[in-house]
């Protein structure tokens, strides 16, 4: 099996693939069998484990990303150096350099963000067919960024924007200025660049603080979201409980039989004020948030901005009248019951799905 | 142009190149180290007669490992002054491991397999750190068994609500941390243990403090 690309994908393939690499170049030598010895081992592991993260924990454990790794590094810089070594003045070296960079070209055609990848690939080799001599042309990549431009910072510019369009689109207010600060951020490091765009180590550095300044409150705005969302299934599943269609509602639907289903229902109508209850005081206790507070809650309206509260205009109306009702040993009144009756009828309180 | 004129041509030529890159460092705080080993290439090359000389004393000082031995140093100081700040001290334990060796390396590829072996030794750490994202799934789960445990509800249903459940879900969360992330975690690190006076500690200060950020 070593070496050669099977079908499907698993971690293994990229070292498989490398390998292969070598093997074409002829590689040898003692660097190259420890590259082998890692795949080997690489490859039993797979067999034993399959393709899941189990295998990328034991790869890592027994350090064999790091063992192939370090020897292909190795590989290649013999490689490298014996090259280096046999062209005669630098001219063919450019030569070779630049048909590395039509070979990358070719490789990376058909890939995602090939456009943004490929470009300065070819400006680089607009530049190296120009007639300047290599010491010009390296000293132009430098000044004119390109090599910047290789490491893919155009992409990432791209990748960020992505990431706001998307943010935007699913209604995710803290992700999308998250993603803003760092696109900010890009653009202030190119501007100051002397050589752009930025450099991609600084940008790496300053991309890490802004996510470590907006991981709490990404942490918070989610469990307040899952907080009051339990709340409101308690309390809609309450009211619920005592209609006439609860016997045939999935939600307390039992296998077993109709007897099942009652004590379902039974259970929910008698326990969920007092598990409400108990919600409502973490809740409190938490976010010093109330019942009332709620609905206004910019992560409440964010939700219904983005249809992901399934409950119409009607049902949580009709949540709120019910409220004062919600206590421990309490039945709600029946025109509450009759009126979530109207709007199942209507099925304008259906829940399709559920977010929380 | 005869071969000493094209000679003296490409010397200059790469006199510019090593000026650039030089250049690219210059006022960048970031990058003291590397701005301060170009400026010995560049140095070099321009007070060299000619290529030959130029790679010769590069060859002769080590300047080529000696330059990037210093952009491993700069990035090391930035990560580090970075994870300081930040408080990732489980992160930041590669950068100080780098920053202790750097200075003796002789070899290029010394220096790659150093680094990379921190670097993969340092990662294997901060899996197990992550581990402790854990706790945000164990806080929904505690916080389903406190609701279910305290809820005020009718006796005929007291030890359904307030027992059974809640034992069930100890239950389940017990199997999940035997079965799933003890052995996760072990396959990094064999005889890693949940460090629960850690967890304490998190628990009462780090995790408000966490909470309490913004």
């Amino acid at each position: 099996m070593l070496g050669k690309i099977r079908g499907g994908t698993s971690v293994v393939d990229t070292f498989r693939n490398m390998y292969q690499e070598v093997v074409e170049k002829k590689a040898s030598g003692e660097a190259f069998s420890r590259m082998k010895k890692a795949l080997n081992r690489m490859e039993e592991l797979e067999a034993q484990v399959g393709n899941g993260p189990q295998l990328t924990t034991l790869l890592t454990g027994e350090d064999l990303f790091i063992e192939f790794s370090t020897a292909y590094s190795e590989v290649l810089s013999e490689m490298a150096r014996k090259e280096y070594q046999s062209v005669e003045g630098d001219e063919k070296l450019f030569q070779n350099t630049l048909a590395a960079y039509e070979n990358s070209i070719k490789e990376l055609e058909g890939k995602a963000h090939s456009k943004e990848l490929i470009k300065p690939l070819e400006d680089i080799l607009e530049l190296g067919k120009s007639g300047i001599s290599y010491p010009v042309f390296l000293r132009l990549c430098e000044e004119k960024g390109l090599n910047n431009a290789l490491e893919g910072n155009l992409v990432v510019r791209e990748v960020i924007i992505g990431d706001i369009d998307f943010a935007r689109s699913m209604h995710l207010p803290l992700e999308g200025e998250m993603n803003q600060e760092i696109l900010e951020k890009f653009d202030e490091l190119s501007s100051k660049s002397k050589f752009k765009p930025p450099d991609s180590f600084e940008f790496s550095l300053e991309s890490e603080k802004i996510q470590w300044k907006y991981a709490p409150l990404l942490e918070k705005w989610k469990r307040t979201t899952h907080l009051w969302g339990k709340m409101l299934e308690y309390m809609v599943d309450w009211v619920d409980a005592y209609t006439s269609f609860a016997p045939q509602d999935y939600r307390w639907a039992d296998r077993r039989g109709r007897a099942y289903t009652m004590k379902n229902i039974k259970r929910t109508r008698e326990c969920n004020p007092g598990l409400f209850k108990a919600r409502e005081k973490l809740f409190y206790k938490y976010f010093q948030l109330s019942w009332e507070d709620i609905f206004t809650h910019p992560t409440f309206r964010n939700e219904q901005e983005a249809g992901r509260v399934a409950y119409s205009q009607d049902s949580l109306e009709l949540i709120k009248s019910a409220y004062m009702y919600c206590e421990p040993f309490n039945n709600p009144p029946q025109e509450l019951i009759n009126k979530a009756e109207t709007i199942h009828a209507r099925a304008s309180g259906k829940r399709d799905f559920n977010f929380f | 142009m005869n071969s000493s004129e094209s000679e003296k041509k490409r010397h200059q030529e790469y006199i510019e190149y090593y000026q650039a890159r030089m250049e690219k460092y210059k006022d960048n705080p970031l990058y003291p180290n590397s701005y301060n080993s170009e400026k010995s290439l560049y140095d070099a090359i321009l007070n060299s007669k000619d290529i030959e000389e130029f790679g010769a004393q590069v060859e002769e000082e080590n300047l080529a490992v000696k330059n990037a031995i210093a952009l491993v140093k700069d990035q090391a100081q930035a990560r580090k002054k970075l994870y300081q700040e930040i408080k990732e001290c489980i992160k930041l334990k590669a950068p100080l491991q780098i920053l202790d060796m750097v200075d003796s390396i002789k070899k290029d590829m010394e220096l790659v397999n150093k680094v990379s072996a921190i670097e993969n030794q340092v990662s294997k750490k901060i899996s197990i750190d992550l581990l402790t994202q854990q706790l945000s799934y164990d806080l929904d789960m505690l916080e389903e068994i406190e609701v279910y445990k305290t809820a005020e509800v009718p006796d005929e249903w007291k030890n359904k609500i307030n027992q059974e459940i809640p034992e069930e879900m100890i239950d389940n969360g017990r199997n999940d941390w035997l079965n799933h992330v003890l052995p996760q975690a072990q396959a990094l690190k064999v005889d890693w243990e949940f460090d629960f006076d850690l967890l304490k500690k998190i628990a009462t200060v780090d995790y408000c403090l966490f909470l309490m950020r913004f």
